[in-house]
């Protein structure tokens, strides 16, 4: 059997397209004094090398956040909190940030410890940029949100998604997003046999477990998608620089048999921050700002300006992007929805190559 | 004595598992947070968790616990989520017997994270949760 050839799904080109683009807004947040507050709890040095691993990942996505919010003209104050935090200031520090005018998002970056799993929910809605509080009704976190964005343009109604860490903050999300529009996804939690996803010609994994899925498990079968979010940082890298910044949750020989894959770094973590950078922009901007949708390997990011989908090069030509112009014709990609709130259905997605 | 005991309140029903160990008219009470109710979140019901878990130990034991003398607790660790959930802990709770039902002090000030040593202590005497779980099934089938 021929290998296909992956193509990455380069999340760091689309994150700098969406940046690049939303840039334009800098000074309008600036002149608002407007700050993001992410909330981080560290590890201890006795913990098991597996969650102190899980918590160095989440430094590398707290750092990520105030990389991008400061781009796009914020101030970033980051609050770390000892592991062993007492219930009642980790809700005060919450509290302190929803309570600040000047605050516009909090975010608590997971994963905490479990005791404080569900006091996270006790941040302001209005501030909960990264949907943490996880209200019925309410969009999914950033990353599950940016992970549905990578698929649309990809997925068939023939196509079988599964979606290992399923039943977790993010996962769940994803199969949220995937039922909504109209798939039927297969559920797989850690401790399930991932041989469920055998017959799955897309696969998403969630689970944050370095190189855990594999060709043993779930059969050498071609894919057409597999969307990686696991990020393990290397323990190895301080004395070996040559080795990998982190694992992903897919072995190597598993992301070999896919069409289209995310990259470990580069993959997914990017795509999640311009979705934040999106979600931060219209809380503060509200209506001028342009949503981004996924257009696919070929177009990357896209951009919902009026009645038109618009390339990111195209819309660098524009002066204004607050006030766009809506007719011309060497932008138009496709009809695009009246300012959907979601990523376009795919019954208006683009034409790419599938 | 262990137990599964369930509560229904605004956010639909939810259940936790009792552990208890007593000696004497003394108790250690352990609710852990079980990761299938999500919705609920046992530092905001712990009042109506308490008032369950009492009336639960009290019929099965005759009322022989005397309430000025129990410790409660509270368990958290991989079984309270299906997310990464970090070591096991335990988190004291101070609570008080108001005749009728059980009070929590102080408000969010009321829960106090163990130091390592005691915690582990205090896990020396206790089932693990899947275990006792899976022994609180097998005892309903049989």
């Amino acid at each position: 059997m021929s290998q296909p050839t992956t193509a990455a799904l380069d999340g760091r080109r689309l994150y700098a397209q969406v940046i690049g683009t939303y840039r334009a807004y800098q000074g309008a947040i600036q002149v608002q004094n407007k700050r993001i507050v992410i909330v981080k709890v560290g590890a201890r040095e006795q913990d098991p090398l597996a969650w102190r691993l899980r918590c160095e990942a989440s430094d590398f996505s707290a750092r990520a956040k105030r990389a991008t919010f400061t781009r796009l003209g914020y101030d970033v104050a980051e609050v770390e909190l000892p592991a062993t935090v007492s219930v009642a200031d980790f809700r005060r520090h919450i509290a302190d940030a929803n309570t600040d005018s000047e605050v516009s998002g909090v975010i608590v970056q997971l994963p905490v410890p479990a005791r404080l799993a569900k006091q996270v929910r006790s941040i302001d809605p209005s501030k909960d940029l990264d949907q943490l509080t996880r209200r019925r009704g309410q969009a999914v976190c950033a990353t599950a949100d940016g992970m549905y964005r990578l698929l649309d343009p990809l997925l068939t109604s023939d196509d079988r998604v599964a979606v290992f860490g399923g039943k977790g903050f993010v996962g769940s999300g994803a199969v949220r997003l995937l039922r909504e529009h109209g798939h039927d996804p297969i559920v797989i939690d850690v401790a399930d046999s991932p041989a469920a996803a055998r017959d799955a010609t897309a696969l998403i994994s969630s689970v944050g477990r370095p190189h855990w899925l594999s060709v043993q498990q779930v059969g050498d079968r071609s894919r057409k998608v597999i969307l990686d979010s696991g990020f393990t940082p290397n323990p190895a890298r301080t004395e070996r620089p040559d080795q990998p910044v982190a694992f992903g949750d897919i072995h190597p020989g598993l992301y070999r048999l896919a069409r289209y894959a995310t990259p470990v770094p580069g993959g997914v973590g990017p795509v999640e921050m311009a979705v934040l950078a999106e979600r931060a922009l219209t809380k503060d901007l509200g209506a001028t700002i342009p949503p981004w949708t996924y257009g696919g390997p070929q177009l990357g990011a896209l951009f919902t300006i009026g009645a038109e989908l618009v390339s990111a090069d195209i819309l660098a030509t524009r002066a204004h992007l607050a006030a766009p112009t809506t007719n011309r014709t060497d932008a138009r990609i496709s009809p695009a929805p009246s300012r959907p709130t979601r990523p376009p259905s795919r019954s208006t997605k683009p034409e790419v190559e599938r | 004595m262990i137990a599964v005991i369930g509560w229904d309140g605004d956010r639909g029903a939810a259940r936790a598992l009792l552990q208890a160990v007593i000696a004497g008219r003394h108790a250690q009470v352990f609710l852990a947070e079980l990761r299938d109710w999500p919705e609920h979140d046992l530092t905001q019901d712990v009042e109506a968790f308490a008032d369950v878990a009492w009336e639960t130990l009290t019929s099965a034991l005759f009322e022989s616990v005397d309430p000025h003398h129990v410790e409660w607790y509270l368990r958290h660790g991989q079984f309270s989520t299906y997310d990464p959930a970090g070591p096991e802990s335990i988190t004291a709770v101070d609570l008080t017997w108001q005749g009728d039902r059980w009070r929590r002090i102080g408000g969010s000030q009321a829960y106090h994270l163990v130091d390592d040593a005691t915690t582990s202590a205090l896990l020396d005497g206790l089932d693990e949760v899947d275990a006792a779980l899976q022994q609180v099934a097998a005892d309903r089938l049989a």
